[in-house]
């Protein structure tokens, strides 16, 4: 019976992540076989920002007007070297960060411009296409859907749909982004069913299909090892089925053993019974008329109901041949 | 079916428990306080400049916090060191973490109250390749808790617990890479994939079969 209970499960929940199933499973072949953009940009050029500071006169740290910092780094911007004050310390450079530019010669507040901008998209753009102006983004961004601060864009015009993006306060490149990517993005996108673009794969969503999806797997598995056949034991001694059609087609004697089934001895001489799970009890379709009284199992009580069970109505892979040796089917 | 059924159980079972865990967990980082204690820049005595004149090829120089004192630390091809941690009060340089600077270290930024259950050093391998000494600081919490601890610059590097453990094995069968789950790429799961891919496409098949021909059936 549990048998039943779990195929009724199965079909409900294949109905439900059926189409998902198949998201994964060519998502997962398109990871494994066909992706290759991570290092594969052809429009990037390294920048090179650092200049050479022995000799230089420095603003020292702790005379900059500003609350103590956790961290002071020096950063290179364009070959000049700044104070890179940081009050948070993100474990990952998109978390928010919170922090201070200086001019490291100066001492006074600094950020980049957007002409600073736009020159350094020239130095980390491989190609002749044309650059839009730099852009100040905020979050959410389309193409960094993780970044959590705010970001310039400078798009190119070239055949990649190329977008390079800058950090808001030096200037330094986070990212260059091609269309290949973005294809990429939407592949993992769809096997982490991110549909609110949240970049990660931890939501209430995934869970619910990643639930439903064991528990197919699972009863999918236990599908495949058991079968539900007859009751009662029969030995094998060799008799005869005899089959006749109320569409009027000759009659048949089929050689069998009286423990064979009669949905395996009628599909052994040619005769279908229909049946969507192949004689394993779980979809109730091959009946057919006994003329006997055979017993009727667990199985024939869940899927006959009173009046066909009286008419001796059974189900072909229920009933062995042995206690069942005369039937009637509709046609051949 | 009956081929790849195994993998498609396998395949659910370990997403199920990649998505249910946050990454953010896994990866260990609410093991460890953020640092956030403001650095002491007035008692800084040894400017930039003194740094520059005893290290001239510094690169990546930050000012930071160690152990309650200011300190510079930085890159510098200097000595048999690849980061090198100068006192930012008195310029004297410090040598690699002693175990007791490392417990002291993790006992500061554990966000746990468990005691350390031990303390072992390890040559292990940087993100770039290059063989670095580290404390090893386990925890006696329910997770194993342990914090891997640079000796050269004293930065906390890794974070692991059991769960990391079992979603490291999770993530190797799911990508069915055994031996260390780096190469998405290989070709068993390329097989496999592609063969359930084949099995899923034809259960669509025969789905579709099924609800057009029922009709059929019951004439």
């Amino acid at each position: 019976m549990i048998r039943i209970v779990m195929a009724n499960w199965h079909k409900w929940l294949a109905l439900l992540v059926g189409i998902q199933l198949l998201v994964w499973l060519v998502t997962g072949f398109y990871f494994n076989s066909l992706m290759n953009s991570a290092n594969n940009v052809p429009t990037r050029l390294p920048v090179q920002h650092e200049g050479y500071l022995p000799g230089r006169e420095l603003y020292p740290p702790q005379a900059i007007d500003a609350p103590p910092p956790v961290t002071v780094s020096i950063i290179w911007v364009l070959g000049a070297p700044y104070y890179q004050f940081e009050y948070n310390q993100p474990l990952h450079p998109y978390f928010t960060r919170q922090r201070r530019l200086f001019d490291a010669t100066t001492g006074l507040p600094w950020q980049i411009s957007v002409e600073q901008v736009a020159s350094i998209a020239r130095k980390a753009y491989k190609g002749s296409a044309r650059a839009s102006d730099p852009v100040l983004l905020r979050p959410p961004i389309d193409d960094l859907p993780r970044q959590q601060n705010p970001l310039w864009q400078v798009r190119f015009a070239d055949e990649f749909n190329t977008a390079v993006y800058f950090d808001a306060l030096s200037g330094h490149v986070i990212r260059h982004t091609i269309d290949r990517q973005r294809f990429d993005d939407l592949m993992f996108t769809l096997h982490f069913m991110d549909y609110t673009g949240t970049g990660f794969f931890n939501h209430p969503l995934i869970v619910i299909f990643a639930i439903a999806t064991c528990l197919l797997a699972l009863s999918g598995g236990y599908l495949l090892i058991s079968r539900s056949g007859p009751s009662g034991r029969q030995q094998a001694s060799p008799c005869t089925l005899t089959v006749n059609f109320v569409s009027g087609a000759a009659s048949a004697s089929l050689p069998a053993r009286a423990d064979d089934t009669v949905f395996t001895i009628l599909s052994k001489h040619g005769i279908q019974l229909p049946s969507e799970c192949g004689g394993a009890g779980t979809c109730g379709k091959c009946q057919m008329q006994s003329h006997s009284v055979p017993p009727v199992n667990d199985i024939e009580k869940h899927h006959l109901n009173e009046r066909q069970l009286a008419n001796g109505i059974r189900l072909g892979c229920q009933q062995q041949v042995g206690k069942c040796q005369q039937i009637t089917l509709r046609k051949r | 079916m009956r081929l790849v059924g195994v993998q498609f159980i396998l395949w659910a079972i370990t997403g199920l428990y990649m998505v249910c865990l946050d990454i953010h967990f896994i990866h260990g980082e609410p093991l460890t306080h953020p640092q956030s204690a403001p650095l002491q820049l007035k008692d800084i005595r040894y400017s930039t400049a003194q740094l520059l004149a005893d290290y001239p090829d510094a690169t990546d120089i930050k000012l930071v916090t160690l152990l309650q004192k200011p300190v510079y630390r930085f890159r510098s091809a200097a000595g048999q060191r690849d980061i090198h941690v100068v006192n930012a009060v008195t310029g004297v340089p410090l040598d690699l973490l002693s175990e007791a600077q490392a417990r002291q270290i993790a006992v500061d930024a554990y966000t746990g109250t468990a005691a350390i259950n031990t303390i072992s050093p390890l040559i292990s391998r940087d993100n770039s390749g290059a063989l670095i000494p580290l404390w090893v600081v386990s925890f006696d919490d329910i997770a194993s808790s342990t914090l891997y601890i640079e000796q050269q610059s004293g930065r906390i590097i890794r974070r692991r617990h059991n769960y990391w453990y079992v979603f490291d094995w999770m993530w190797r069968l799911h990508i069915m890479d055994y031996d260390d789950g780096e190469n998405v790429t290989n070709g068993w799961l390329r097989l496999v994939s592609l063969l359930a891919v084949l099995a899923a496409v034809s259960g669509l098949a025969l789905l579709l079969l099924r609800l057009t021909t029922r009709k059929q059936a019951d004439l």
